[in-house]
């Protein structure tokens, strides 16, 4: 039905296509032009003609093939970050007060996790004192660290490559983990920066379909 | 004259326009280990997942959605162990009016991602 109705689409567009040129035909015998010029033109119409009716064109549809390929993902959760509180001790009352606690290296399960700054705070509100070149405070003072696993662009050049690397990566499933901050790096208020080692262990949970797990508040201490 | 002159231009803008033959492409995953998706040539999508092994859909590139010849990369998302991350073909891919273009990508494929 479909072939039948282009066919007959076709018959009518060269029957309206011949009756055009009947019409500029007799227009231009009217005018008593050129003839030499007219018969070429007329030569060339003819050929013009004949090659359209030799190709066949098919008429596009406009579904586009994102509409066509576009399908829902499923619900899975995959597991992103996970978010850890610090606090540093400079005596066993007072804590440091900085902007932010930087180049915190972690560890879980002695696979090297990520290496990454806490979020900035706001320190200009809080009750702190000058005590040689820290800011210190008696009211303990959180640093949120949210760390997502450290996931380097490789300077790889093939698919292969790029597969092999993602495989690698270390995944957390549901269960117990270590946590370790091997280091951090503070900035004081003279804008000398030092790092510390602390080596602090924590454990924590990992829940099934979770996208992150609280390690919970870690204590670290420097002099 | 002056109609006929008229007539040729319509003549010929519609052979121009009319006699365009669409083309096919097909994307084939051979990459171990990983899937990919959101797979597109150009700005054509391609397939939405293809799991290792697996083969698109044979996707007919019509007129609406680019003008053939056209030479495109493949962009498509690499995904495994729930990591991912976005790659570019670094070879184009020629299709042709009315052509089969069969992409295979497998290990040896050179890929970059554009943040490098």
């Amino acid at each position: 039905m479909k072939v039948a109705h282009v066919i007959s689409n076709k018959k009518r567009f060269k029957h309206l296509l011949f009756r055009a040129l009947d019409v500029v035909y007799k227009r231009f015998i009217q005018l008593k032009t050129n003839k030499l010029t007219y018969q070429n033109m007329k030569r060339l119409i003819y050929l013009l003609l004949i090659g359209l009716l030799a190709v066949g064109c098919q008429k596009d549809d406009s579904i586009s093939s994102a509409d066509r390929n576009v399908v829902s993902e499923d619900g899975y959760i995959p597991f992103e970050e996970i978010l850890i509180l610090i606090n540093i001790n400079t005596t066993d009352s007072t804590y440091l007060v900085v902007n932010s606690i930087d180049s915190v290296s972690i560890f879980i399960n002695n696979y090297y996790w990520t290496k990454i700054n806490s979020q900035v705070l706001d320190t200009s509100k809080v009750d702190k004192v000058l005590v040689g070149n820290k800011f210190q405070t008696k009211n303990k003072l959180n640093y949120l660290v949210i760390a997502n696993q450290d996931i380097e662009q490789p300077d790889f050049n093939t698919a292969g490559e790029f597969a092999q690397y993602l495989n690698a990566a270390y995944e957390l499933k549901p269960g117990e983990y270590a946590c370790l901050i091997e280091s951090f790096q503070v900035t004081f208020n003279d804008n000398s920066t030092t790092k510390y080692y602390p080596f602090e262990y924590t454990t924590f949970k990992v829940e099934q379909n979770s996208r992150s797990a609280f390690v919970g508040e870690i204590n670290l201490k420097i002099d | 004259m002056k109609t006929l002159k008229l007539l040729l231009i319509v003549f010929v803008a519609f052979i121009m326009q009319s006699c365009y033959k669409p083309g096919d492409i097909q994307v084939q995953n051979n990459i171990t280990q990983v899937k990919i998706v959101d797979v597109k040539w150009g700005d054509i999508y391609i397939a939405t997942e293809l799991l290792p092994g697996q083969s698109s859909e044979k996707l007919t590139i019509r007129k609406n959605e680019k003008k053939l010849p056209s030479s495109q990369k493949i962009s498509f998302v690499m995904t495994a162990n729930n990591k991912s991350i976005y790659l570019e073909t670094e070879e184009e891919y020629m299709l042709g009016e009315d052509e089969f273009l069969l992409i295979t990508l497998s290990d040896d494929t050179g890929v970059v991602n554009p943040n490098e």
